[in-house]
């Protein structure tokens, strides 16, 4: 082609062509399933029982919708038992064992649909409420007890908190859940939490400021935050014009399928770790440094919180896979326990050890062998059991 | 606006299709418009203080034009001008703050604070811009009286917030526009605009996250050796790569124009020592502090070695606090001035002229590296205190173990072996060739091969767009 202008402009038209072709064809999702094996996809059971009476449906990326369905249903039941169970994806997940038949026309339930269910049949008057996420941390879980605590109809008799070698390790209050600073007392609460000395006070800022930021951007205003630098952030119309643009992108179906994207190239570089370098879910590790001191001060100010506002706090360990515990030593295994025991010691009304309830066969399979956090329907079914039989949750109001 | 957002780019698009369809005459003041609106777009106020130094900077130049004692101290009142400005904006709150700090630890009154300024974005860059004009008039190197060229030079969009930090030459001569269209400046322009999206949004964006936790006060203390010398490394890698990016956004914007930038980065964790990694990080300041500061203060001092040294230490003090006014950024300049001084004392000791063996070679490149990643530990805490407990944990008080998730490591390493291999990748890149070439292969290589690359880098911009973070040297 002589003439340059053309030639320029061909190739830029060219490359959105290209563009639309790659959103369309989904290339992570092909790249995944290379390493996907059909049989484990048929294992994770995508047919849940859903009640947002009762669960907290988004899994922590909304949650204040459901906590304000939460907050109307409880508030015609307030001189009744209630009790929120908080905990990571094994709470509601199901990851069938290789024994168990792949899935049913029914939606399964997991362990704290059950434990409800065995109660509500035993006739105890009691409203259950799971409010988990995956990986959630106890800085979040800390996040939602204070969303609780300013609402007076969502302040639970008992409050049940999963204690999970894993949970230790995560950190950080996730984006989902910034939209509960929405509510001005909970910002107030979080905003006193934060200027505490405690560990986890510079995490709560973090994710404080973060959202005030991203609101600042989205309405183009000027906000009060200030960097090591002195800069004081200023925003002008560029902010909201890019709020514009993003509305109007949003508009534009093969444009919005890009958070979908990423979780299919998140998985697919998940499943090139295990595949390719051999890092595994399995792999051994152990506690501590910031992550390990931040969860235990979050789990310390839920003790007081708790003690202070007349909430019973229950600790439940949960269930490890006799085939697949993440403990990289015996030393790192004891070290979780004297955490873990001396937490409940300190705080908790009532804890219960449930670290060895679920025999080895009745655990899912994924990616590289035995799962260390899920496990199949017969497990769930038990752990409830258990947890109904032990008298983990005691009614009270 | 930032550079890496939807709107920026569709108004870069626009902007540059419309550029090359205007008559010659009208390029210039459209390119100012355009300058005025994209700095305006974060703050109308900020454009103030550019139109005031720009005005200043005008004033002087005119007298130091006219030339004896009267331009001289035309010259000095400029700058005096300049740093003035740069001060109160910048500096006054930290003096005021550490006046502060002295007159209680005398048991005085402690002073009352001065309100807090907004900082205009990239004052730092456009004062140091501002000076070079006016050095540069002084030496008769500047050819255009106009105060368009001038204000032009200090607003031109791409380098305006963060560099790279041009010299006259470089930048008023192109200001004519005069150029006529060629398709290598679009391919070449997204090529960098391209690859600077993906270094922001893929690498420095999500090493960021895991930096930004690493580095939180209280849980820093709490870091082991390994984490420590991990996060130190993470933030090397993201500072780099963001910085990379901006310079790479920049450029790539500049050149669909028509306009060429210089340089910022040349594979600066490749360094051999000390001296070559400033002969290969931020290229246009290092050039700017040896041109317009080191070679004047030093000038005639070759033989006082001593006096060399503690010069080079100073100077670099003023290159950390250029960046901020934190204590943190000193001692990060510090540091870098202990380095060059010790490197050059070391050579000096050897003989310039010896021959290294391959062994001393491999020996000073690791202990550069190791001593430009452990420099960044006071650059990113949040005080020198936590800088401080956080170099001691590296160097004096070992601990081991893994605090953090085994993909913030990996993701490191990864990252790490891609920095390694830069140097081979980009003679790869230089094999596809431009894309103007007569005949099937310009033909493949403009409509297919790199609209292709074009959409994959598209596409992993948009994955990884992240709205809720910045270019790291927009604070300075």
């Amino acid at each position: 082609m002589k003439n340059p202008k053309l030639q320029a402009l061909l190739a830029v038209a060219l490359t959105f062509a290209a563009l639309w072709c790659l959103l369309a064809w989904d290339p992570f999702r092909h790249l995944r399933d290379v390493f996907v094996d059909p049989a484990q996809e048929e294992a994770k059971i995508s047919l849940l029982f859903t009640d947002p009476n009762t669960q907290e449906v988004s899994d922590g990326q909304h949650p204040l919708e459901s906590l304000r369905k939460l907050e109307s249903n409880w508030c015609n039941v307030t001189k009744e038992a209630r009790y929120i169970l908080t905990g990571n994806s094994q709470t509601f997940s199901v990851l069938l064992a290789p024994s168990e038949a792949v899935a049913t026309e029914e939606a399964d339930r997991t362990y704290p649909d059950l434990l409800l269910d065995r109660l509500t049949a035993a006739g105890a008057k009691v409203h259950g409420y799971r409010l988990s996420a995956p990986n959630i941390s106890y800085m979040e879980v800390l996040w939602y007890l204070n969303y609780l605590l300013v609402h007076p109809c969502l302040i639970p008799g008992e409050f049940v908190i999963q204690l999970n070698f894993e949970t230790f390790r995560k950190t950080g209050v996730r984006e989902g859940m910034f939209e509960l600073l929405e509510d001005p007392d909970f910002a107030s609460a979080i905003k006193q939490e934060a200027r505490s000395n405690a560990p986890y006070a510079n995490t709560l800022q973090q994710a404080i400021d973060q959202y005030a930021s991203r609101i600042a951007k989205e309405k183009g205003t000027q906000t009060s935050s200030i960097s090591k630098t002195g800069i004081t952030e200023a925003r002008g119309f560029g902010s909201a014009f890019e709020t514009t643009t993003r509305i109007a992108l949003d508009h534009l179906s093969w444009l919005r399928s890009r958070g979908q994207l990423k979780a299919e190239l998140l998985d697919f570089l998940y499943l090139a770790r295990v595949n390719l370098l051999g890092i595994t879910p399995t792999t051994k590790r152990s506690l501590g440094g910031g992550p390990l001191t931040t969860n235990l001060s979050s789990l310390e100010r839920i003790g007081e919180l708790c003690r202070r506002n007349g909430i019973r706090l229950v600790f439940f360990n949960a269930p490890q896979n006799p085939n697949a515990p993440l403990y990289r030593t015996t030393a790192d295994r004891e070290q979780y326990q004297q955490i873990i025991s001396g937490l409940a010691r300190q705080f908790a009304q009532g804890y219960f050890d449930f670290e060895n309830s679920i025999p080895g066969p009745l655990w899912g399979v994924w990616i590289d062998g035995p799962d260390p956090i899920h496990f199949g329907r017969a497990a769930h079914r038990r752990l409830a059991d258990l947890m109904f039989e032990q008298g983990m949750i005691s009614g009270e109001k | 606006m930032q550079f890496n957002s939807y709107s920026y780019l569709l108004v870069l698009l626009v902007s540059v299709l419309l550029f090359w369809n205007l008559p010659v005459r009208f390029r210039h003041a459209y390119v100012l418009i355009l300058s005025i609106l994209f700095y305006a777009s974060w703050n109308v106020y900020f454009l103030i203080v550019p139109v005031i130094m720009c005005v200043i900077v005008f004033w002087s130049s005119s007298k130091i034009r006219d030339g004896g004692s009267a331009g001289q101290r035309a010259l000095w009142a400029g700058i005096a001008g300049i740093v003035a400005i740069l001060g109160v904006f910048k500096y006054g709150h930290f003096i005021a703050e550490n006046l502060s700090s002295l007159s209680t630890w005398l048991g005085l009154a402690p002073l009352p604070l001065a309100w807090r300024l907004a900082l205009p974005l990239g004052i730092s860059f456009y004062s140091f811009e501002a000076i070079s004009y006016l050095l540069d008039t002084r030496q008769g190197r500047v050819k255009s009286a106009s105060f368009r060229d001038l204000f032009l030079f200090i607003m031109f969009w791409p380098h305006l917030i963060a560099g790279p930090i041009v010299r006259t030459r470089e930048l008023i001569p192109q200001l004519k526009f005069d150029k006529p269209f060629e398709s290598r400046f679009v391919f070449t322009g997204l090529d960098r605009l391209l690859l600077g999206l993906v270094q922001k949004n893929l690498i420095a964006n999500t090493i960021g996250g895991w930096v930004d936790e690493g580095f939180l006060p209280k849980a820093a203390a709490l870091n082991t050796t390994i984490d420590n010398w991990a996060l130190a490394v993470a933030f090397g890698i993201q500072i780099y790569f963001d910085f990379a990016a901006y310079t790479n956004m920049a450029i790539g914007a500049a050149q669909m124009i028509g306009i060429t930038l210089p340089e910022n980065f040349r594979f600066p964790y490749h360094a051999a020592n000390p001296v070559d990694f400033w002969s290969r990080w931020h290229m246009t300041l290092s050039r700017w502090i040896r041109d317009y500061v080191f070679f004047p203060l030093n000038a005639g001092l070759q033989h006082k070695k001593l006096r060399l040294y503690v010069s080079l230490v100073g100077v670099m003090g003023v290159v950390g606090l250029w960046h901020g006014a934190a204590w943190g950024f000193v001692l990060w300049g510090l540091m870098h001035g202990i380095y060059l001084a010790s490197y050059r004392a070391f050579e000096n000791w050897r003989g310039e002229q010896t021959p290294q063996p391959l062994a001393l070679r491999f020996a000073v490149r690791l202990i550069t590296l190791c001593a430009v990643v452990a420099a960044w530990v006071p650059f990113r805490a949040v005080s020198l205190e936590q800088a401080m407990t956080m170099l001691k944990s590296m160097f004096l008080s070992f601990s081991f173990g893994f605090s953090f998730s085994v993909n913030f490591y990996l993701m490191a390493l990864i990252w790490c072996l891609w920095i390694a291999l830069e140097p081979t990748f980009s003679k790869l890149l230089n094999l596809v060739g431009e894309p103007d070439r007569p005949g099937l292969l310009g033909a493949f290589n403009g409509y297919l091969l790199r609209p292709g690359g074009y959409a994959v880098l598209l596409l992993v911009f948009m994955v990884f767009d992240d709205r809720d973070t910045q270019f790291i040297y927009f604070q300075f």
